[in-house]
């Protein structure tokens, strides 16, 4: 037998003579698989849907720009801030500066001593 | 889909489990399948994409191919169509193109697989593997050339 250019024919009828044996074992594979796979939550699988993320990911843009605007545009917060220590000021500091000065020091009081750690 | 994995694996077991895994796809994908592409081709490129991935990761394994015949071995049956030559070793030569095959490069395979045994147009092909289809008539022009050299070698050392 000779091989040559011309042997194109018969090269594709031979590779066509080849073929899979027909069982159904990587069927009866792919059954056991599906069977054996836990069942996800109905829930988790809808939000998992193409449709279900892309919404979800649209609203986190949105609600993110408009906390965005908001905190930009939309309210003094210096003014709040300095609402808030207004407020607390009125309210403690005359007590801090009485109980400070009729209190008087501890004898003793000073510098802490210090300990060196070392033997005595 | 077994054809092709069998052809491609020549491992009867890994390719029944590539087949399995694909089987798996398309039973998650279902439901979301609109038939916009063409299932044959879908169904065929998930194979070839899994089968390349796992001889990308398989040892090579010296001395196995001669040993044992690549058609038994594989899970693959001979067919033999019309015309063919009586006067031929079959076994021995389809045996002899089996090996050949296994030592064309992997996009050369898949293309002389899908098109030559599968049957499928060059432009299934292409599709199947997402190439072009000058891509396609250039990979089986190679792999024909490739496959003739081989089973000239194989006619020349074969004890007569």
């Amino acid at each position: 037998m000779e091989f040559d250019d011309r042997d194109d024919e018969r090269l594709s009828r031979w590779l066509r003579a080849v073929s899979a044996e027909p069982d159904d074992r990587a069927l009866r594979l792919a059954l056991a698989r599906i069977g054996a796979e836990p069942d996800a939550p109905r829930w988790l699988a809808w939000v998992m849907r193409p449709a279900a993320l892309g919404t979800a990911a649209l609203l986190l843009v949105f609600t993110t720009s408009i906390s965005w605007w908001w905190l930009e545009s939309g309210v003094d917060r210096t003014s709040l801030s300095d609402q808030v220590m207004a407020a607390a000021d009125a309210s403690s500091a005359p007590d801090l500066d009485s109980a400070d000065s009729a209190t008087p020091a501890p004898e003793g009081a000073g510098p802490a001593a210090t300990d060196s750690g070392g033997s005595r | 889909m077994t054809t092709l994995a069998r052809s491609m694996m020549r491992d009867r077991d890994e390719a029944d489990d590539v087949v399995a895994d694909v089987l798996l796809r398309i039973h998650d994908a279902a439901p979301g399948f609109r038939g916009e592409r063409g299932l044959k081709t879908w169904v065929l490129r998930i194979v070839a994409n899994r089968c390349r991935d796992l001889l990308r990761r398989r040892r090579f394994d010296a001395g196995k191919a001669d040993e044992m015949d690549p058609i038994a071995h594989s899970g693959l049956r001979v067919e033999p169509g019309e015309g063919w030559d009586d006067a031929l070793d079959q076994p021995a030569l389809l045996a002899a193109l089996e090996r050949a095959i296994d030592t064309l490069p992997a996009e050369q395979r898949e293309a002389v697989i899908l098109k030559e045994r599968l049957g499928l147009s060059v432009s299934e092909t292409a599709a199947a593997l997402k190439i072009s289809e000058s891509a396609v008539k250039s990979r089986l022009f190679r792999a024909r050339a490739g496959l003739l050299a081989k089973l000239r070698e194989w006619e020349h050392d074969r004890p007569h």
